[in-house]
């Protein structure tokens, strides 16, 4: 049997996602609408454990003359445009606290000729600024039924629910009488104007006592958007946000890499047989723990990014960055994931969805990739240390060659992040437009239940749809680096992975990188840092030998050279090295497609880098 | 301090009570998407504004009060909007 299905309509910042939640619980789910990448939440109001209403939390919108992809998809189905990809039953939710702008929707759809259910949301916060309404004189100038909720204190809610059941039993069928030329009116200032002065008129004959203004949030613009206030507000929130991606995550990480090595040894102890051994050792456990091991880095970014964004702070952020970010051809939104992207590029693409407009976020996922992600550190390291002389620079003995080779490797990364960005800003089709023109709405105390809501379904989409890719790949990996087995007995050399290496050996050459170079890039598509002891096995060195380090660094430079050893330093600036980062932009993007432009450029790159670094640094010795 | 009018958001003063003289049916051509937006959020004819702040750097985006909201307008969108000084 289908449930009825409602679907909540609002403004952006209308509470509306709190008082979903509030209805919801824990019944939901988010995915995509089919074909694009606007988010799509699903809830279920239970009773005694039975699902008996389905909600649906549409993309906010301003109004019927819908400008961007979040807009259309909530008005095609306010249209009705598909017959499966509407509602039985449509509320609107309003902003209590400031009726003047969100009435519009009211209006529009009351023309529109549907019956109106108004939720009067954030009442709670309205009443504390003094407002008084007659809301049965606006039920009935309106013609509709007006629900006074909180999100926050739940308020309202159970009222509203007991509301819905008695409605959906009776629904009727709604005709709704669309103009001649909808977008046309919807567009026309006349009518535009016209609507906001049924809203004056309705307002003054409703209000018993108008609200006070937000003196608060205009207290704290004050100081949170000062030059100076500001900008060190600003930096101590961006700094804040590397502290938990760097360090405040460390723990949990290092935590699951301490259980995994539990697993791993306890598996070791009781298997018996080699084979199996290492495929659940090798192939199952390390697989799972490549998935696990972003949880924690996910879960506190998206802890963080969700309170900035309830507490409003966000688009302040926002506010101070946009015009320098613009100059470089992003939104100023963009800077939290290019932020983020620099521990690791799963939490940056993720982070994406604070940009509201998509073509900057598609922009901003794509070239999210470049920045100097922590799992490139290892193999930084280890060739820094192989090629670069430890001598001080400029006479400072404090200041030294590796370490300004490293910081030119991170502003290489994040150079040609942003000359990449305004490449695509040029040439890629426009969608919708790119404008700020952005609310920013009053300072709210975030709600925890919110924010752990939110932070949760975007561990269990990362968990569904990225993980499955990365644990696959990393099977594959473990089948090519085991079989063919010689005489029991798995061989770098006499793999599968070495034959690879071998095959695409000629494509590599130009690089200077031999068939050993090429087979121990393979493990390290499934994470970059693996490349370190993948070139161990294929030299043959002990990893966690007595001067093990010492041992690889000389070996790596005497076996291979200074020229493709370089080669390979700025292939790994470049190269698209990390099957998880093409999982999880495959899932936000909805499509194979950009994922594969990402790949692509990225490897054209590398390729021609590394070539002219190859040929650059051959000579040297 | 007089001030020229009309004048767009993006040249006019902060703090002062602004009327909206921007959009009006006209058959010449449609509105853009932007300006949709803007006339959406509240930006229309005869609509009182006043223009908080301009953020700190390059003095964009500008923040204007529009029907009980706050909303942050780059130049180049500021500029599409007229208005005088409320009298």
């Amino acid at each position: 049997m289908t449930i009825p299905r409602i679907a909540l309509v609002g403004m952006p910042n209308v509470g509306k996602t709190a008082l979903f939640n509030k209805l919801t619980g824990s019944h939901q789910r988010v995915a995509n609408f089919p074909g694009i990448t606007v988010e799509k939440k699903l809830g279920w109001i239970t009773e005694k454990g039975e699902k008996i209403l389905e909600v649906i939390d549409l993309p906010g919108l301003y109004s019927l003359d819908a400008t961007t992809l979040d807009e259309k998809v909530t008005k095609d189905f306010l249209l009705q445009k598909e017959k499966l990809q509407s509602a039985d039953l449509f509320v609107l939710v309003l902003d209590a606290t400031n009726l003047d702008k969100s009435l519009y929707l009211a209006f529009q759809l009351k023309q529109l000729g549907y019956p109106l259910i108004l939720v009067l949301n954030l009442i709670d916060e309205a009443r504390r600024r003094g407002l008084e309404l007659d809301i049965p004189l606006m039920e009935k100038k309106l013609g509709g039924v007006i629900i006074p909720t909180s999100g926050a204190t739940g308020e309202g809610v159970e009222t509203f629910i007991h509301y819905l059941k008695q409605e959906t039993n009776r629904i009727n069928e709604v005709k709704i009488q669309l103009p001649e030329s909808p977008q046309k009116t919807f567009r026309s200032p006349s009518y535009v104007n016209g609507i906001f002065r049924e809203i004056d008129k309705l307002l003054k004959e409703t209000t018993i006592k108008t609200i006070k203004p937000d003196h608060l949030t205009e207290r704290i613009d004050h100081l949170v958007l000062h030059p100076i206030w500001g900008s060190l507000i600003l930096i101590t929130t961006l700094l804040t946000i590397f502290q938990v991606l760097f360090a405040w995550s460390t723990p949990l990480t290092e935590g699951i890499e301490y259980c995994l090595e539990l697993m791993s040894i306890f598996a070791s102890n009781h298997i018996s047989s080699d084979l199996l051994k290492s495929l659940v050792v090798d192939g199952v456990i390390s697989g799972v723990g490549g998935v696990i091991v972003f949880i924690p880095q996910i879960v506190l970014l998206f802890l963080f990014i969700n309170f900035l964004e309830d507490l409003g702070y966000l688009g302040r952020a926002a506010f101070m960055l946009d015009s320098v970010m613009r100059k470089l051809g992003l939104p100023g939104k963009a800077v939290i994931p290019l932020l983020s992207s620099h521990a690791c590029a799963i939490p940056g693409i993720l982070a994406t969805r604070v940009i509201d407009n998509h073509r900057e976020r598609l922009i901003t996922m794509l070239v999210i990739p470049l920045t100097t992600c922590s799992a490139r550190l290892p193999v930084y390291a280890i060739l820094i240390a192989a090629l670069v002389p430890d001598i001080p620079v400029a006479g400072l003995t404090w200041f030294r060659l590796p370490g300004l080779v490293l910081f030119g490797l991170y502003a290489l990364g994040f150079c040609t992040a942003l000359l990449v960005s305004f490449i695509f800003k040029k040439t890629l089709p426009f969608e919708s437009p790119s404008m700020l023109l952005m609310e920013l709405p009053p300072y709210r105390i975030p709600k925890f239940r919110n924010l752990f809501l939110g932070m949760m379904n975007k561990a269990k989409i990362f968990l569904k749809k990225a993980g499955t890719i990365i644990l696959a790949v990393s099977l594959v990996i473990w089948v090519l680096m085991t079989f063919p087995r010689v005489d029991g007995v798995s061989q770098v050399e006499t793999s599968y992975a070495a034959s690879i290496g071998h095959f695409f050996e000629p494509v590599f050459r130009p690089l200077g990188f031999d068939w050993r170079m090429t087979t121990a890039l393979i493990p390290s598509i499934g994470a970059r840092e693996v490349v370190v002891s993948a070139l161990s096995m294929v030299l043959s060195i002990q990893e966690g030998s007595d001067g093990y380090e010492q041992k690889l660094t000389e070996s790596l430079l005497t076996q291979f050279g200074p020229g493709p050893l370089m080669a390979l330093l700025i292939w790994f600036v470049f190269a698209p090295q990390c099957i998880s980062t093409f999982a999880v932009m495959k899932r936000e993007t909805n499509s194979l497609k950009w994922p594969l432009v990402m790949v692509g450029y990225t490897l054209a790159l590398a390729y021609g880098s590394a070539f002219l670094a190859k040929i650059i640094f051959s000579n040297f010795s | 301090m007089v001030y020229q009018t009309p004048m767009d958001i993006s040249q006019a003063p902060l703090q002062l009570a602004l009327t909206v003289l921007s959009f009006e049916d006209t058959e010449t051509r449609d509105l853009t998407d932007i300006e949709s937006r803007l006339m959406h959020l509240g930006f229309i004819h005869g609509s009182k504004i006043i223009i908080k702040k301009k953020a700190p750097v390059f003095k964009e985006p500008i923040l204007v009060e529009v029907r009980g909201r706050m909303v942050a307008l780059t130049k180049a969108e500021a500029a599409l909007v007229n208005v005088e000084v409320h009298q």
